[in-house]
C-alpha cells in the first residue's frame, strides 16, 4: 500500500534497477553510498517521470515502495529553474484530470502523486530496458535524448 | 703682628689724636690708654674697625646716631663755609717685616652730616728693604682682611664689657669653633678638604661626561667584523660553489652534446601530457554537465507542452474572472442540495435556484482547486522560460566540448610528434636528468651570483659601518684613558682629603685638649680662688664648661668677674696655642675685676706682653694704686693720658 507521505515506486524496479542506476551512474542520476556528488533520487524520479509522459503512458504499480518524502521535492525546484518542483506534479496532475473533467481535484495530492508515480513507472521500466540492453551504452542513450530534445524544440514552439 | 702707631682726624670726639705704641725689644710691648668713661677709650676700638672694615661694632646707640665727623669741625666748617669735612684713620701695622699703613677717610657733608657718603680705604705696605705697594679700595679691603681677619677681631679686640656674655654664642657672629679654626689656621685645612671634595665631583662630572661604554663599543666593532668575516666567508662559499658548478656544466655539456633538443623535447613532451590530462579531466566535467543538462531539460522539454497549457489554463480561468474563485461552487451545490441558501438558511424560489445553477455554471472550480492554481501558475511560466534556454544551453555546452576537443587534438598531435622524436634517443631519460642537472647548476649559480653581489653590497656597508664604529671605540678608548686619569685623580684626591680629615680631626683635638689645658692655666692663675674650679672642658662645638671641685658645670654661677676672666683665659689660650702671631687691645679689662684678681688680671697681661702687644684701656678707678705699680714699675711700657676739652667733644692725649 502507498506510503501517504511520499512518492513510491515498483517494488520491483526499487529492487532491480534502483541498484543498477546507482552501481552505473546512470546519466549522472546514481546515488553513491559516500557519494556527496550523486544526483537527488528527487532528480531520478522526475526524470522517469518525463520518460514516461515522452510516451504517453501511464503504468499502474504493481506494488508500491516508499521513494521519496513529498518534503523532499520542492528542494529540487531550483534545479529546474522553479520555486517548487511540487508545481510541475501538479501540472502533470492537472493535465490528467481535465482529460476526465475532474480539474476540480487538482489540490488533491494524492491524486497528482498518483499520476507522477504512474508516468514514472513507466519511465523506470524504460531505463530498466535501455540497462538491460547490452547494444545501448549510455553515449547512445545521451545523443538519443539529446536528438529527442531537439527534435523536440524543433517541432514544438520551446523555442517561442 | 703690632700695632705701632694710629692717628685719628675728625673721628666722633678724636679731632686729631695720635697714638704711638713703641716696640722696645726684649721688653714688654704693654701700653695703657687711660681715661675716664666717655673720654673716648671705646671709640679708638671703634676707629681702628671703621679703619679696617669700616664698620663700630662698639657703638653705643647714642654714638651711632651722632655724626661720624666731629662736633666742633662740624661747626667750623659751618661757619668757615666748607662744604664738608675729612674725617679718617690712620693705621700703622708691622706684620711680618713689613709696615702697613691703612689709611681710611671720607667726606662728611657739613649741613647734613647724617647723610651716607663712602669711604675710601687704601694701604700702603713698605717692606724692610724694598719700595712701597700702594692699594686702594678691594685690594686694599683684601690686604686688611688679610692681616686682621674680620671674623676673629673679637679675639683681638677684646671689648671687656661684653665679656660677661663672651660665652654665649647667639651673641656672636662667628661660632667659637669656627673662630679657632681660623686663628689656629685649621679652616685651611677645612678649605683643603672642601677644595677637594669640590675637585673630587668634578673627577666624578668629568667621568660621567666622557661616558665612553667601551666595552658596548668594543662589542659592537666585533659584532661587525665577525659579521664581514661571516660575509667574506659565504662570499667564497658561493664563488667556490659557482666555480664546481661551471665545471660540472661544462662536463653535462660534452654529456649533451648533439642532444640538445632531448631535454627540452621530453619537458615539452611532459607539458603536453600534463595540458592534455587537463583537459581530459575538463572534458569528463563537461560530459557531467551534459548529463545534468539532459536529466534537467529532459523533464522541461518533456512536460513543456503539458505546461504550457496548464500555463494557458490558468490564463484562460483568470481571464474568465474565475480567479481568483468568489464563489465556492459546493456552496452552491449544496444549497441547491437542501432547497435552501446555505448562509441565510431562506427556502430557494425558482428564480433562486435558476440563479445558482447559472453561477455553478460560471465557476466550475472549488476554492482550494483555485488556490492551487494560482500557487503553481508562476512556477509553470517559470519551467516553460526554462525549457526555451534548452537550445542556447546544448549549444554552448556543445561549443565547449568542441573546443576542448579541438585543443585536445591540437595537443596530442603534438605530443606525438614530440614522441616520434624521442623515440630517436637511446636514453631520454639520462639526457634529461644531465639537461636538468645543468638548468639547476645555472639556477643555482645565477642565485649565487645575486646573494655575492648582496653580501658585497652588505660587505661594503658593514665597512663604512665598521669603520665608523672603530673611530668611535678610538675616542671610547681615549675617553676611557681620560677616565681612567680621573679616576686616579679622584682615588688620590680622596686619599688626600681622607688623610687632610684625618690631621684636622687630631689638629683640632689636640688644639680643644691645649685649649682646655691653656684656659685652665690662665684662669688659675688669674683667679684668686685657687681650689674652686677643678677643670675646663670645651665639647666639639667649643661650648666651654666650668667644673667646680664637686664636679658641677658651673659657668651659669660664675660672678661677672670670673667671667670676664674665664674669657681672658680663653682668648689668651686661643693665641697660644693657634700660634696666631696677634695682638691684643683690650678695652676696660678689669672694670669688674677686684681685689687679688685684679692684681693677678695686670700681671698676666704683663707677662703676656712680653710675646705679644697688649693695649690697654683704662679708667682711672681700673688703674688703681697697685695695677700703677704693676705696669709703670717697667720702663719699656708706654702710657698715655686722655681726657677731653672743657666742651667734651674733643680728646686731648698726653704721653708719659
Amino acid at each position: 500500500m502507498a506510503e501517504r507521505d511520499r512518492f513510491s515506486i515498483e517494488n520491483y524496479i526499487y529492487e532491480n534497477v534502483i541498484p543498477v542506476i546507482d552501481s552505473r551512474k546512470f546519466l549522472g542520476l546514481g546515488k553513491g553510498k559516500a557519494d556527496k556528488d550523486s544526483a537527488d533520487r528527487s532528480e531520478l524520479f522526475f526524470f522517469a517521470m518525463a520518460l514516461g509522459i515522452k510516451e504517453g503512458k501511464r503504468t499502474p504499480l504493481a506494488t508500491t515502495h516508499g521513494f521519496i518524502q513529498d518534503t523532499a521535492i520542492p528542494g529540487i525546484g531550483d534545479f529546474y529553474g522553479v520555486s517548487n518542483a511540487m508545481s510541475l506534479i501538479y501540472s502533470l496532475a492537472l493535465s490528467e484530470l481535465r482529460k476526465e473533467g475532474r480539474e476540480d481535484k487538482i489540490h488533491d495530492l494524492e491524486e497528482a502523486r498518483k499520476v507522477a508515480q504512474e508516468y514514472a513507472n513507466t519511465g523506470f521500466h524504460k531505463i530498466e530496458r535501455w540497462l538491460n540492453d547490452k547494444n545501448l551504452d549510455e553515449e547512445t542513450i545521451m545523443f538519443r535524448l539529446i536528438g529527442e530534445m531537439n527534435r523536440s524544440t524543433a517541432s514544438q514552439e520551446v523555442t517561442a | 703682628m703690632r700695632i705701632n702707631s694710629i692717628e685719628i682726624k675728625n673721628y666722633r670726639q678724636h679731632r686729631n689724636t695720635k697714638l704711638d705704641f713703641p716696640f722696645i725689644s726684649g721688653g714688654f710691648d704693654l701700653h695703657l690708654l687711660v681715661a675716664e668713661n666717655g673720654v673716648g677709650k671705646t671709640n679708638i676700638m671703634n676707629a681702628i674697625n671703621w679703619c679696617l672694615y669700616e664698620e663700630e661694632p662698639y657703638a653705643t646707640k647714642k654714638n651711632a646716631n651722632l655724626p661720624l665727623c666731629n662736633e666742633i669741625t662740624l661747626d667750623e666748617g659751618l661757619k668757615a663755609g666748607h662744604a664738608s669735612e675729612s674725617v679718617s684713620v690712620t693705621l700703622n701695622v708691622t706684620r711680618d717685616g713689613k709696615r702697613y699703613e691703612f689709611f681710611r677717610t671720607v667726606d662728611v657733608s657739613v649741613k647734613d652730616p647724617s647723610a651716607k657718603k663712602v669711604s675710601k680705604l687704601s694701604v700702603t705696605i713698605t717692606p724692610e728693604n724694598g719700595n712701597s705697594e700702594f692699594y686702594e679700595e678691594e685690594e686694599a679691603r683684601n690686604v686688611a682682611i688679610a692681616c686682621f681677619p674680620k671674623k676673629i677681631r673679637e679675639y683681638f679686640f677684646f671689648d671687656a664689657e661684653q665679656l660677661t656674655t663672651y660665652f654665649e654664642r647667639s651673641n656672636k657672629e662667628l661660632s667659637v669653633k669656627d673662630a679657632v679654626n681660623e686663628i689656629s689656621q685649621v679652616n685651611v685645612l677645612s678649605a683643603a678638604i672642601k677644595h677637594l671634595e669640590g675637585y673630587i665631583k668634578e673627577c666624578d662630572k668629568t667621568m660621567s661626561n666622557l661616558n665612553p661604554k667601551l666595552r658596548e663599543k668594543q662589542e659592537s666593532v666585533d659584532k661587525l667584523e665577525k659579521a664581514m668575516t661571516d660575509l667574506e666567508r659565504d662570499i667564497d662559499d658561493l664563488e667556490q660553489s659557482n666555480e664546481n658548478a661551471r665545471l660540472k656544466i661544462i662536463e653535462l655539456d660534452k654529456l649533451l652534446n648533439g642532444n640538445e633538443n632531448v631535454s627540452e623535447d621530453n619537458r615539452r613532451y611532459k607539458e603536453l601530457s600534463e595540458q592534455i590530462d587537463e583537459l581530459e579531466t575538463k572534458r569528463k566535467g563537461l560530459d557531467a554537465d551534459q548529463k545534468k543538462l539532459i536529466s534537467k531539460y529532459y523533464v522541461l522539454l518533456s512536460m513543456y507542452d503539458i505546461n504550457d497549457s496548464t500555463s494557458k489554463y490558468i490564463r484562460d480561468k483568470e481571464d474568465r474572472g474565475q480567479l481568483p474563485t468568489s464563489i465556492d461552487p459546493e456552496e452552491i451545490v449544496k444549497s441547491l442540495d437542501a432547497g435552501e441558501c446555505m448562509f441565510c438558511k431562506t427556502g430557494l424560489s425558482h428564480s433562486a435556484e435558476e440563479h445558482l445553477r447559472e453561477l455553478l455554471k460560471q465557476s466550475a472550480l472549488s476554492t482550494k482547486a483555485g488556490g492551487k492554481l494560482t500557487e503553481i501558475k508562476n512556477d509553470i511560466e517559470k519551467a516553460c522560460r526554462e525549457a526555451r534556454k534548452y537550445n542556447e544551453a546544448i549549444s554552448d555546452l556543445k561549443q565547449s566540448i568542441e573546443e576542448v576537443e579541438k585543443e585536445k587534438a591540437k595537443l596530442e598531435a603534438a605530443s606525438e610528434a614530440i614522441r616520434i622524436r624521442l623515440n630517436a634517443c637511446s636514453d631520454v631519460e639520462s639526457v634529461s636528468t644531465w639537461f636538468q642537472q645543468k638548468e639547476d647548476l645555472s639556477k643555482a649559480m645565477r642565485s649565487n651570483d645575486q646573494k655575492i653581489g648582496s653580501y658585497r653590497n652588505e660587505l661594503k656597508n658593514k665597512g663604512t659601518q665598521l669603520e665608523d664604529a672603530r673611530k668611535e671605540l678610538r675616542k671610547a678608548q681615549q675617553n676611557t684613558e681620560k677616565c681612567d686619569e680621573a679616576r686616579k685623580q679622584k682615588e688620590v684626591a680622596r686619599e688626600i682629603k681622607e688623610i687632610i680629615e684625618s690631621v684636622e680631626e687630631d689638629v683640632s683635638k689636640t688644639i680643644r685638649t691645649n685649649m682646655e689645658d691653656k684656659t685652665k692655666y690662665w684662669f688659675d692663675t688669674l683667679l684668686w680662688k685657687k681650689n674652686t674650679y677643678t677643670s675646663i672642658h670645651l665639647d666639639d662645638k667649643y661650648d666651654i664648661e666650668l667644673i667646680d671641685s664637686f664636679g658641677r658645670s658651673c659657668l651659669g654661677s660664675c660672678s661677672a668677674a670670673e667671667r670676664q676672666m674665664l674669657a681672658l683665659s680663653f682668648t689668651l689660650a686661643l693665641h697660644e696655642v693657634s700660634g696666631y702671631d696677634g695682638m691684643l687691645f683690650i678695652d676696660t679689662p678689669m672694670s669688674r675685676v677686684s681685689g687679688e684678681n685684679r692684681k693677678n688680671f695686670a700681671d698676666v697681661l704683663r707677662q703676656t706682653s712680653m710675646e705679644k702687644q697688649i693695649i690697654l684701656t683704662l679708667t682711672s678707678d681700673e688703674f688703681s694704686a697697685n695695677v700703677r705699680e704693676m705696669f709703670t714699675s717697667e720702663y719699656r711700657s708706654s702710657m698715655t693720658l686722655m681726657k677731653v676739652d672743657s666742651t667734651e667733644k674733643e680728646v686731648i692725649t698726653e704721653v708719659k
